[in-house]
């Protein structure tokens, strides 16, 4: 009979399970209201936190709109477009300038913004008009600039008076750089601490080095000119803090996930980080006597990149004008205030803001030349692949010349199609 | 009445089969005749499918990822198969003998290839990390010379040095798979009759002598169940590589189903992917045949 | 045996215990000591310490609705395919309808077809009916192991005596009374294998699962086990105490009822 008796267990917990599935709890708080979802990937806490705090006001302001508020964990692009294929998007989602290009060229995802913002009280010359730009196609606007940052050094106060070094300014050039990593770099018995953390794998902190040797992503032909010797030569100094100086770590070889956090730990002096890293550092090392400046200077001038996110609509949205009186909270001037992560899209706010914390101040300085992170339709397949021939030169695969020719000619493989 | 009572049967055993009929033809047969019409078309889950005929299948050859896959793919499946298939039989034949607390060691031997490939995963980056405990053990041993020797530097970052990190890969799958396969060589070695070997003993016959006439030649059936669901089950590694390397060091670890993966749910390039997906049922289905052809079956 | 041989063999058979075991050991250990301690040298925790559990539970609050999740497909898996493999079986084993042979090799065909083949077609026909992170989306990955299981059902009533339809008619048993008063009630150590290797199946299912979930609140532990990792990379012992979570459910499962699981694997390998 024991088979009997298991088919009865398992009777039972198909009726509890369905009874438990039957029971999700369908918007508890939405009575009669207009329910508006809103996405955007949850990497830093101090970002959800507050996102979570703006929805709710948002939500108390509200008569007729409810919205919801569902960070995403992981990989974001991937998740937002499975949503957006199967019809299950939300109202209103953030978009990375990086990923803006590729969401335009695919077949009606994004819905323009123009019409609601003629009939609505914002005015888009409010905002830094750089980052407006970044999200529009001629004069169509598809996207709200949330905030934005460049790079900034970030380097341990500490680590510097032990080493007797002035610390990082204005006049700081790539070779002074080097040579503090490299007099930074200490090697004890108990614990080493080196100059730098390096990103093996990401093209984001070697382009700007890239652009200050001279280099430029792309050609005046279209075609990807990143092999160019000064890129070449940038790419000899950017992987030769690690490879010929030693002065450099991989965040992964000290059990870390990214430069931040290595730099947060004091497993090395100085990092290239956004404003991101702010927030964290308060929060996760506070102790830690840190400060920011500019990115150094190349024998090409100075470069930084402009890394925004912005807020979006999708076409699939049947609460479009509920969606769009969301953003205009989250991008209002209240709102914007209360950034730590990052600094303010409207120019007036970002004004305010840094007067108050200086310590914003070269991120912000850095707008000024910075340009968008933005490659065209397959910029995160070329970002991807430069990343991969970063990662070949540090771990010693290929010399940089080889490593970006033939990066240089995939991406314009890439371009092609 | 012959007709009639075949019919009537025919009625009966579909009643019996609906619902396994209907969920093999929604969820097996149907996609996989759906997989191979996209493997021809240009899909992003946005647009329509496009129709670009063999496009798929040439940009397949002429991208270096592809290539890369295959040859870590290949890697894999030789490494894997043969390691977990030797170490299996040698246990089965071990656990044969007469001893005791036999249900002891079948459960230790078992206990790896029940649990779930996340928390294997997760145990085994913990053990390969550079301050871990394989490091750790390594140094104890005095073993750091030896890599010194071979050229790695000590500590070796497991899953961060681009000649490390697949064979890491491998031999956690042989450690998790191997008790698995032992139990089906224990079946097969159990089905033996005794008296074949006493017949052995007498034509005096040693015991390498039995093991080449008498055990191998009978467990052919147990060789070709392992070595094919080995096939299948290595040429399909997923899991480990996505939770442990992502691919990387520098694509050392992607293997062709981390390809399809990324190249389907990451860039949404669903036709492309079906083109992978089927290279790889071929390869699997000829990796299958020619075992088969070489055990005679 | 001589005792040297004797010797030589028990040392073989427990080394390799170790080399199964020490994993699921160090983890074990490493989630009792300190955080700071994660990687001093020595497996020993000291002091033993229940801090990461309980801080997985309190770090992260929807850990425990995923174990609850995966609890809840298992059941709902293990009762859909043992209906369906018990039938299936029946009808394969003991019905003499024309096309069984072909059918067969249908059945053993659709196990030879890689996962992969089907991820994108199913996840297309997914989104087209809304079930991307929904559970109903998880079904496609359930059916997978549905061949199998109809299989060793199939297998196992094959060796049933021939009386037993006799034994029906003369009770005036329908077929469909017979399935339920005569086969159901004889088939208990083949239904205790396809429960206990389905319900394994299900809670350490991990690429479907990922491809179909995507919202934390209806994802399965394996898919929250490697959010979590993504969100404390490098707090292990941590990670180790969360890996617990899935690890010890089924290795209890597999102790008690090992005798079934390994009766499927060798019934599996013998034939074919």
């Amino acid at each position: 009979m024991a088979p009997l008796v298991g088919f009865r267990i398992l009777l039972s917990l198909v009726t509890l399970a369905g009874g438990l599935l039957a029971c999700r709890p369908q918007e508890p708080d939405a009575e009669g209201k207009i329910s508006i979802r809103f996405s955007g990937y949850a990497g830093n806490p101090a970002e959800t936190e507050l996102m979570q705090k703006l929805v709710g006001d948002f939500n108390r302001s509200q008569a007729e709109i409810h919205a919801r508020y569902e960070p995403v964990p992981g990989a974001y692009y991937p998740k937002v477009m499975t949503m957006l294929a199967s019809g299950t998007a939300p109202d209103v989602l953030y978009l990375d300038i990086l990923y803006f290009k590729p969401f335009l060229a695919k077949n009606k995802v994004l819905r323009a913004l123009n019409d609601l913002i003629a009939t609505s009280s914002t005015d888009p010359g409010d905002f830094i008009a750089s980052l407006l730009a970044a999200f529009s196609d001629g004069e169509t606007i598809y996207g709200i600039p949330k905030d934005f940052n460049t790079l900034g050094l970030y380097y341990n106060r500490d680590s510097f008076d032990r080493a007797g070094i002035a610390y990082p300014d204005a006049t700081w050039d790539l070779a002074r750089f080097r040579q503090a990593a490299v007099s930074l770099t200490r090697k004890t018995e108990r614990r080493t601490q080196v100059g730098f953390a390096l990103a093996p794998d990401t093209a984001d902190r070697f382009l700007p080095i890239a652009v200050m040797f001279g280099a430029s992503l792309f050609g005046p032909d279209g075609k990807c000119a990143i092999a160019s010797p000064e890129g070449i030569r940038a790419l000899e100094f950017y992987a030769g803090l690690k490879l010929v100086d030693h002065a450099a770590i991989f965040p992964s070889e000290v059990g870390s996930s990214w430069s931040g956090d290595a730099f947060g730990r004091q497993d090395a002096a100085m990092a290239f980080e956004g404003s991101w890293l702010t927030p964290y550092l308060q929060t996760t090392f506070p102790e830690l006597p840190y400060g920011v400046s500019q990115l150094p200077k190349g024998p090409a001038g100075r470069s930084n990149f402009l890394f925004t996110v912005a807020y979006v609509i999708p076409q699939s949205s049947k609460h479009a004008s509920a969606a769009w009186k969301l953003i205009e909270y989250l991008t209002s001037p209240e709102a914007q205030a209360q950034i730590t992560f990052a600094l303010p899209s409207r120019t007036a706010i970002s004004r305010q803001y840094v007067a108050k914390h200086p310590e914003y101040l070269p991120i912000l300085d850095a707008a000024a030349y910075a340009q968008p992170y933005d490659f065209g339709p397959q910029g995160p397949r070329i970002n991807e692949r430069l990343g991969v021939a970063i990662q070949e030169v540090l771990l010693g695969v290929k010399p940089a010349a080889q490593a970006l020719r033939d990066a240089a000619q995939d991406i314009d493989r890439l371009l092609e199609l | 009445m012959n007709l009639g009572r075949n019919l009537s049967e025919m009625l009966a055993a579909l009643v019996f089969l609906a619902p396994f009929l209907v969920l093999l033809l929604a969820f097996v047969l149907w996609p996989l005749l759906n997989a191979f019409w996209l493997s021809f078309h240009a899909y992003d889950l946005f647009s329509p499918p496009r129709w670009i005929g063999l496009a798929n299948y040439q940009m397949l050859l002429r991208q270096g990822d592809f290539w890369i896959s295959l040859r870590n793919t290949t890697f894999y499946t030789v490494g894997v198969v043969a390691s977990q298939t030797v170490l299996a039989f040698l246990l089965a034949l071990m656990m044969d003998q007469r001893i005791r607390a036999k249900t002891f060691f079948r459960v230790a031997f078992f206990l790896p290839s029940v649990t779930s490939s996340v928390a294997i995963s997760l145990i085994f980056m913990a053990l390969f990390f550079k301050n871990g405990v394989l490091n750790q053990a390594l140094a104890r041993l005095e073993l750091d010379r030896v890599f010194a020797a071979v050229g790695l530097d000590f500590p070796v970052d497991w899953l961060g040095n681009l000649h490390t990190a697949l064979p890491a890969i491998m031999a956690m799958n042989v450690w998790s798979t191997a008790g698995f396969f032992m139990i089906v060589f224990l079946a097969g070695l159990q089905d033996i009759p005794e008296t074949l070997y006493e017949v052995a003993r007498l034509d005096g016959a040693g015991p390498l002598a039995q093991l080449w006439y008498v055990t191998l030649p009978l467990l052919k059936p147990s060789f070709f169940y392992v070595i094919t669901m080995g096939l299948i089950g290595a040429f399909q590694v997923f899991d480990q590589v996505f939770i442990m390397t992502n691919g990387g060091p520098l694509k050392a670890t992607m293997t062709m189903s981390y390809l399809l993966y990324s190249e389907a749910f990451v860039h949404f390039n669903m036709g492309f992917a079906c083109a992978i997906a089927f290279v790889l049922a071929t390869l699997i289905f000829l990796a299958t045949m020619l075992q088969k052809r070489l055990m005679g079956e | 045996m001589t005792s040297l041989k004797r010797i030589l063999l028990y040392s073989a058979l427990m080394a390799f215990t170790v080399f199964s075991v020490f994993p699921f050991v160090f983890a074990l250990l490493t989630s009792l000591k300190e955080p700071s301690q994660a990687f001093a040298p020595g497996l020993w925790p000291r002091p033993f310490t229940l801090v990461n559990y309980l801080e997985v539970v309190t770090s992260t609050p929807l850990f425990l609705q995923w174990v609850l999740n995966s609890l809840l497909i298992a059941g709902v898996s293990v009762v859909l395919l043992v209906l369906v493999s018990m039938m299936g079986g029946f009808a394969l084993a003991r019905i003499a309808f024309p096309g069984r042979q072909a059918f067969f090799l249908v059945l053993l065909g659709s196990m030879m077809i890689p996962g992969q083949v089907l991820w994108i077609p199913n996840y297309v026909t997914l989104a087209h009916l809304g079930w991307v992170n929904t559970y109903w989306g998880l079904i496609p990955g359930v059916v997978g192991s549905l061949a199998s299981g109809t299989f060793l059902v199939a297998q196992f009533l094959k060796n049933l005596p021939r009386e037993l339809e006799e034994a029906a008619t003369l009770d005036g048993l329908s077929r469909y009374g017979m399935f339920r008063w005569l086969i159901v009630p004889l088939s208990g150590p083949v239904l205790a294998t396809i429960t206990i290797t389905s319900f394994m199946g299900s809670w350490n299912a991990f690429s479907w699962p990922l491809i179909v979930l995507n919202s934390p609140e209806v994802f399965t532990l394996p898919i929250g086990l490697n959010f979590f990792k993504g969100l404390y990379i490098t707090k292990w012992t941590l990670i180790m105490a969360g890996s617990m979570f899935n690890t010890l459910p089924v290795l209890l499962v597999f102790v008690i009822f090992q005798r079934y699981f390994i009766k499927g694997v060798a019934t599996t390998g013998l034939k074919d």
